[in-house]
């Protein structure tokens, strides 16, 4: 699942991404059709970082350190992150069958938009694109 | 009324230079950048390339040029972006007969160039040189 999220706090929109399986650096440079050693592998490398290593594991997060604080995932949403109830709900769904769900919140501008969701589609979800 | 908090920026914009053999082309600028043709960042990458010959101010033939180049005035509006490494590159091509491009992106216009405007970059191999360093706020 991917997931705009816009947030009224900067005005932006945010992207929240559950995860079935992790991804590795290497084959999320393959899906992009990129050479490594290149400006838009340098990129691809450089997104994957701010995925995967930057961006918070909301999953993780609420296991490690708020499971004792809010007595569901959703709440931890709600109030923790201030999500939308419907957003929240749409979201806790995902807990059970996701490895990771990532809340990415810096998204390079040309991810704005349509485009940048499908973009993130075919690089993290390859088979639902099919 | 609208509230934004965080921090709020002023636009920029981005020169940039552009030495190719011959006219600069999209499967040139594809292969500089390392983007396969089946890729689905290729669409950002022709927005950017569209952009770039868009945003283009001044083309030139470099092995027309004759006797001391003056490239600040070859180049015209926005010359005082023209760096010692551009100028370099610039003469060093002189010889080969290759064409130039000088010209600059808005970070007003489009995510697209709103991003590269922010970035900063320089790429060469053996059909094109492109320069994309010179970011001014």
């Amino acid at each position: 699942m991917i997931k705009v999220i816009f947030s009224s706090a900067d005005q932006r929109e945010h992207y929240i991404v559950s995860l079935s399986a992790s991804i590795s650096e290497r084959t999320f440079i393959e899906r992009a059709g990129v050479l490594a050693n290149s400006y838009a592998g340098r990129l691809v490398s450089r997104l994957y970082e701010d995925l995967f290593m930057t961006s918070l594991d909301l999953k993780r997060d609420f296991d490690k350190y708020y499971r004792v604080e809010y007595a569901k995932f959703g709440e931890y949403l709600r109030k923790r992150h201030l999500l939308q109830r419907d957003d929240a709900s749409e979201v806790e769904q995902e807990y059970s069958k996701s490895e990771a769900i990532v809340y990415y919140k810096h998204a390079y501008s040309f991810l704005e938009e349509s485009v940048g969701e499908n973009l993130l589609k075919c690089l993290l979800e390859p088979e639902e694109q099919q | 009324m609208r509230i934004r908090s965080g921090f709020v920026s002023n636009s920029s914009s981005t020169s940039f230079l552009i030495i190719s053999k011959g006219a600069f082309t999209k499967k040139q600028f594809q292969r500089l950048m390392g983007v396969k043709k089946n890729s689905p960042l290729l669409p950002l990458f022709e927005q950017l390339y569209n952009d770039m010959i868009e945003g283009t101010n001044v083309k030139l033939d470099l092995g027309k040029i004759k006797g001391n180049a003056h490239w600040k005035s070859l180049l015209g509006r926005r010359a005082d972006s023209l760096s010692e490494r551009m100028i370099e590159k610039l003469e060093a091509s002189r010889k080969k007969g290759w064409h130039a491009y000088y010209g600059c992106l808005d970070s007003e216009s489009n995510p697209v160039q709103t991003f590269f405007c922010t970035d900063s970059f320089e790429e060469e191999n053996d059909e094109v040189y492109l320069n994309g360093l010179e970011c001014a706020w």
